[in-house]
């Protein structure tokens, strides 16, 4: 006998292949993952031989961003989205418990938005990154803290979506959160302020308290480790001084650990504690 | 299985300074029919949703003697839940949505194919939720409160979005199920509801409970009663009137060449017989019952006052 758990996270994951959303995502992160340019050289019978080396850092600025918009979009109408409708009480009315419901929703939404990242950026590394295992690796890091972007990001939505009254309300919420962590931090307004006003000591907390930030600097930081170099930025410069690569790689990767667990276990024990309505 | 279905001890639900459930306490026995009846907002939904765990409370409620606050879970296995508003997934078909609560519940799929005759939606099996009417999803809700054969059903205003044809197949539907010896527990607004199917009510107001009985006791302890309007082929002479009087009628005047006889609702077709009996030709009348808006009223009137 199936658990509720099971049952509900299979339902999410198949609604999601019955939406299309994921196919969708997929060739999306596809595209992204190939890079325009390449369809155009390929096509032209042009296409330098270094062509992953030289879109591979590109690769991060243009998905650290996406991931999280598709993930706050989707997670922030999951809980919020089945209340207005009154399916979430119904659920909630079986004998499931509301943990059940919750972690089968929010691993529903985790697996399928893995699996669109998987099959988007699987299939353009088969095509483009395998030939080189540098390429390679560097893909697969880039991949695995995308992952672990989206997993933080569902978490945040689920907060989002627990809290808000309806989906409207609670789809709004996502993407400002979004702009507050891309657009904002990206055009490096706070940074900016904080060199103005000669705060520079807020830059790191400032870049951890950001679970885009923290993804951008790890991803760029395994890049410029590699033979295929890159440039790190300011932050990323002062951390690899202050603590060693080693260290910050692992401070980072902890750091980004929890903006999934933090998030995901408020959400939790908010949906826990509220009447279902 | 406990002897007590539903076993509620001073159940209070507060939402900031206003008390929805007041202090309830209630026991309901195994295969007993209850329609918990009230105006809007007397607490007849927030007290079910209690019932089920899905709201927080104070007090204790246990289903079947397993507590809803410590074992939530356990005691909705008892329990099939019909909600006011049928709240299905709309993207998927008839089938699909009784295989995914089958699969919540741990039901196996055999009950799906019965079911869906039993609520006389065997012929749309494969159709989308959404192509549904809305007396065909209420009977779909039903179908899936009842796929774990659950002993006990809470049912919120079950016939409240539906045309009278609909109100009547739901109503024999559960006179089924209370036949089968289900523990059933409704709200309603409708008086139809109560009187085919329980003898059983609890009036709520403001979150107490104010009254329990039959429609017929509320009503004569309410001191409401029928109006009967009598059209007679004939000149209405004192005779028909005793006829009416020794009938259990009374008050009697006439209005526009209409009789009319104040009576106890249950008396009305006695009345009736008895004009017939005694060769008095009936060219028209008409009824007109005491409503529960009207028993409302007067039993929170009363309470308030």
């Amino acid at each position: 006998m199936p658990s509720p758990f099971l049952v509900i996270m299979k339902k999410e994951f198949r609604d999601s292949l019955k939406s299309r959303w994921l196919i969708s995502f997929a060739v999306t992160f596809f595209f992204l993952a190939l890079g325009v340019p390449y369809i155009i050289l390929r096509g032209g019978g042009v296409l330098p031989e270094d062509y992953p080396g030289m879109v591979v850092s590109t690769l991060v600025s243009l998905s650290v961003p996406l991931v999280p918009l598709i993930a706050l979009a989707m997670s922030s109408t999951s809980v919020s989205g089945e209340r207005e409708t009154g399916t979430l009480e119904f659920l909630l009315a079986q004998p499931a418990s509301k943990m059940e419901v919750f972690l089968g929703k929010y691993l529903g939404l985790e697996v399928s938005i893995t699996l669109a990242m998987l099959l988007g950026y699987g299939t353009a590394e088969l095509l483009v990154y395998s030939s080189n295992p540098v390429f390679a690796l560097q893909f697969l890091y880039g991949l695995l803290y995308s992952m672990m972007l989206s997993a933080a990001a569902i978490s945040i939505g689920f907060v989002v979506s627990v809290l808000s009254k309806g989906r409207v309300n609670a789809q709004g919420t996502g993407i400002f959160i979004w702009f507050l962590l891309v657009i904002i931090y990206d055009i490096g307004f706070l940074g900016v302020i904080a060199v103005v006003l000669n705060l520079n000591q807020y830059l790191v907390p400032m870049t951890l308290a950001n679970p885009v930030e923290v993804t951008r600097t790890l991803s760029l930081m395994h890049l410029a480790k590699s033979p295929l170099g890159g440039e790190l930025g300011p932050v990323a410069t002062y951390m690899n001084r202050t603590w060693g690569q080693e260290l910050t790689i692992t401070v980072l990767t902890s750091v980004l650990s929890l903006w999934i667990i933090i998030p995901l276990g408020i959400s939790a024990l908010i949906f826990r504690k509220q009447d279902a309505r | 299985m406990s002897s007590v279905a539903i076993e509620a001890k001073n159940v209070i639900k507060q939402y900031g300074s206003f008390r929805a459930v007041d202090g309830l306490t209630i026991d309901i026995e195994t295969g007993g029919v209850v329609a918990l009846l009230g105006p809007n907002g007397a607490g007849k939904t927030t007290f079910l949703k209690c019932i089920l765990g899905l709201i927080g409370f104070r007090g204790d409620i246990s289903v079947n003697g397993i507590s809803v606050q410590d074992h939530g879970k356990e005691a909705r296995r008892f329990v099939g839940y019909v909600p006011q508003n049928p709240s299905l997934y709309e993207g998927i078909s008839v089938n699909e949505t009784l295989r995914f609560y089958a699969d919540v519940r741990g039901t196996p799929y055999g009950k799906i194919r019965e079911l869906l005759e039993f609520v006389g939606l065997d012929l749309w099996g494969r159709a989308k939720v959404t192509a549904l009417s809305m007396g065909m999803k209420q009977r779909l809700m039903l179908a899936t409160a009842l796929l774990a054969d659950p002993p006990l059903l809470l049912l919120d205003e079950p016939t409240a979005n539906l045309d009278i044809r609909r109100q009547l197949e739901f109503r024999s539907l559960l006179n089924t199920l209370i036949g089968q010896g289900k523990t059933v527990v409704f709200t309603t607004h409708i008086l139809g509801d109560v009187t085919e199917l329980t003898r059983n009510i609890l009036v709520l107001n403001k979150g107490k409970l104010i009254a329990t009985g039959s429609v017929e006791q509320l009503m004569k302890q309410l001191d409401l009663n029928a109006h009967l309007y009598i059209n007679l082929e004939e000149f209405a002479s004192q005779k028909a009137r005793d006829i009416i009087v020794n009938s259990g009628g009374r008050d009697i005047t006439e209005e526009n060449g209409w009789i009319v006889a104040t009576c106890d609702p249950e008396k009305k077709l006695g009345i009736l017989n008895s004009l017939r009996d005694a060769g008095y030709k009936i060219k028209d009348f008409k009824v007109e019952d005491p409503n529960l808006e009207t028993a409302f009223l007067r039993l929170t009137g009363e309470t308030n006052a």
